[in-house]
């Protein structure tokens, strides 16, 4: 019997440095990540955050292969996010994987981070072809699978709804610890009092810089006025934002006739997004699916299996060709797996990155 | 305008034919003709007070006034047979047709002309502009709203939920992007079908320059999307030269044998160079010690 396929992924696009194995029919032999954690009030940049990747890349490798019990040599391809994300630390991660490739005479597969969280959630929950609500700190995507590709029916047209919430909590000094997303979350579970903001959806896009902008100017007022609390801004806030994207994604079910959703994406851990969604699927007689934060937030897992997918599918990345970039859209991939899973050719050959 | 609808027999037999984003839409009999009737619900995920302010802004007299301005302006709707203010729900004509999703969706299978591709685009691109030289814009510019009546092939707009009457050139193009971007997810089979609404736009509107070029002003804002500035400090060598290589150094020696790997990067040749290998990744090599 042939041994199972396994691959190696590193992620490291955002804060987090996350390094998977995983074998073909996805199950995760071991997924270390470090997330870098700044002081409360502030972001993170990219130099810094690059730098804390490279500190925590070479353990993390070690303890991926300690864990998953495997020698390099029982590794078939190498993956990496080729973006989206910030240049330095993606950068990390493309040397990494250019260096082991050639060390351990293993081919490379280049990832498209948005593309692995759908595939990620797919395989976890067992949503066949859902409508994907893509939500993080840096996008903002409603996905759905239409011939051949991932196609974007509605995303932000500016900030990400992770970023319009990190910022906010910036705005009152929450702390990162474990992220802002989450301490949002538990003080909006304290909030009573309902205020007006923005609501922003065109078509099925979405916009959020405005609220950001209309919610900082309002809190500082309120606050100082004591009329209400960074609870209730928290609730507000989490509310309005939620609400635009359940909008967004039901009318992208309408628009494509689909009955189930899956949620990935950090922010997708958020329960009241949960909450919100399910209640809007039940509404039209569909399913939800959504994962926790072991599979929401970045991981190395959802790279490997992502790239072991396309690599079975006779897809790999030559060593001039892995490189990086800041934008990549979740359309330009063409997702060969997909095609023949449904069609069962098996002779169509890629014609574009993974 | 308004008839009060008189519950009859024939009018119980509801039979649901598509629940949209907004309201369900089902189909029934009204005064011996076939109709469709809309029926608007209530979000119960939403917080009330959103709700009901959304509710509000979205209201099913709006919709039935800008169906009947729209068709004083030119366009073909649906003919409104009544309101219903109380349950929410608005009555109107059955349209005989596949919408033109489904047909441009047939593209790939059973093959449409070209012809009858620019034809509808055509039509689009007409209707459009004739309804932002009346000041109304329609919200949800997708090609599911848009019928192509059996026998005469005309156009017909349905779903004026998210309708509005405005005269700024930002929301005529935020209504063009809509379709554009619809077209983009849906139809990226059918090529230039935008190149040619857009051509009979400019033909049918008299005030095509300032809301195009709004458009043009918004797909550049699109393309640089995410271009926030912390996205965008240069990656590569640039940076790499502002990393601490002592630091680096130190993680590296830690690992051990970078002095020792040294040679084998020159002993592999002139196509690592090619690469554009910064001193970090010579720092890299000392990964070598997962080989041994």
């Amino acid at each position: 019997m042939k041994k199972k396929m396994i691959a190696i992924g590193f992620e490291g696009s955002a804060n987090k440095i996350g390094i998977g194995v995983v074998t073909l029919d996805g199950t995760i032999l071991s997924n270390p990540r470090h997330t870098y954690i700044t002081p409360p009030g502030q972001g993170f940049l990219p130099r810094e955050t690059a730098q804390h990747h490279l500190q925590h890349v070479l353990p993390l490798v070690k303890s991926a292969l300690k864990t998953a019990e495997i020698t390099p040599d029982e590794i078939d391809c190498i993956c990496y996010t080729k973006g989206p994300g910030m240049g330095a630390p993606l950068q990390v991660s493309a040397i990494v994987v250019r260096v082991l490739s050639l060390l351990w005479k293993k081919p490379i597969v280049a990832v498209n981070h948005c593309v692995a969280h759908i595939e990620m959630g797919r395989i976890v929950t067992g949503a066949d072809d859902p409508v994907v609500l893509y939500v993080s700190g840096g996008n903002t995507q409603v996905i759905a699978y239409s011939e051949g590709r991932y196609r974007i029916f509605g995303e932000t047209i500016d900030i990400a709804v992770g970023n319009c919430l990190d910022r906010f909590a910036r705005v009152l000094t929450l702390s990162n610890d474990p992220s802002p997303g989450y301490n949002i979350e538990q003080l909006a579970k304290k909030g009573e009092k309902f205020i007006d903001l923005p609501y922003v959806v065109k078509g099925m896009d979405v916009s959020f810089s405005g609220i950001l902008s209309y919610i900082e100017a309002t809190a500082e007022e309120k606050l100082k006025n004591n009329e209400c609390t960074p609870a209730d801004l928290c609730y507000s806030l989490q509310e309005t934002l939620f609400a635009m994207l359940v909008e967004i994604t039901e009318r992208a079910m309408a628009h494509c006739d689909s009955k189930d959703v899956l949620i990935v994406g950090g922010v997708g851990c958020n329960e009241r997004l949960q909450e919100m969604m399910r209640i809007m699927c039940s509404e039209r007689g569909g399913r939800l699916f959504a994962t926790d934060d072991r599979y929401c937030i970045d991981n190395g897992a959802m790279i490997a299996y992502t790239g072991l997918l396309a690599f079975a599918h006779g897809y790999s990345t030559p060593l001039e060709e892995s490189t990086f970039t800041q934008r990549f859209r979740t359309d330009e991939v063409h997702a060969i797996w997909r095609e023949k899973q449904e069609s069962g050719d098996l002779s169509a050959l890629p014609d574009g990155g993974i | 305008m308004e008839i009060d609808p008189k519950p009859d027999s024939e009018n119980a037999a509801l039979v649901l034919v598509k629940q949209g984003a907004e309201a369900r839409v089902f189909e029934s009999v009204f005064a011996g003709k076939r109709s469709i009737v809309k029926e608007r619900f209530s979000k119960k995920y939403r917080h009330p007070t959103l709700d009901s302010k959304l509710t509000l802004k979205r209201l099913n007299a709006k919709e039935a006034r800008c169906m009947t301005k729209a068709r004083r302006l030119g366009v073909l709707t649906p003919v409104l047979y009544a309101v219903d203010p109380v349950i929410h729900t608005l009555t109107f004509e059955y349209v005989e047709g596949p919408s033109v999703k489904d047909v441009f969706l047939g593209i790939g299978s059973t093959g449409v002309f070209q012809e009858r591709l620019t034809d509808i685009a055509t039509q689009i691109g007409d209707a459009i502009g004739k309804l932002h030289d009346g000041g109304l814009v329609h919200g949800d510019l997708t090609t599911s709203n848009m019928l192509i009546r059996n026998g005469t092939n005309k156009l017909v707009l349905i779903d004026f939920g998210l309708s509005f009457t405005s005269t700024l050139p930002e929301d005529k193009a935020v209504d063009l992007y809509v379709l554009e971007r619809a077209l983009i997810s849906m139809h990226s089979s059918c090529g230039d079908v935008m190149d040619l609404i857009l051509a009979a736009y400019k033909k049918s509107s008299k005030q095509w320059s300032s809301t195009l070029n709004k458009l043009a002003q918004g797909t550049a804002c699109d393309k640089g999307a995410a271009s926030e500035q912390w996205l965008d400090e240069p990656p590569f060598e640039k940076s790499v030269k502002d990393f601490d290589l002592m630091q680096w150094k130190k993680v590296v020696n830690d690992l051990g044998r970078v002095e020792k790997l040294k040679p084998e990067i020159v002993k592999r040749g002139s196509s690592w160079f090619s690469f554009n290998l910064a001193p970090l990744e010579y720092m890299c090599l000392g990964l070598e010690l997962f080989t041994s």
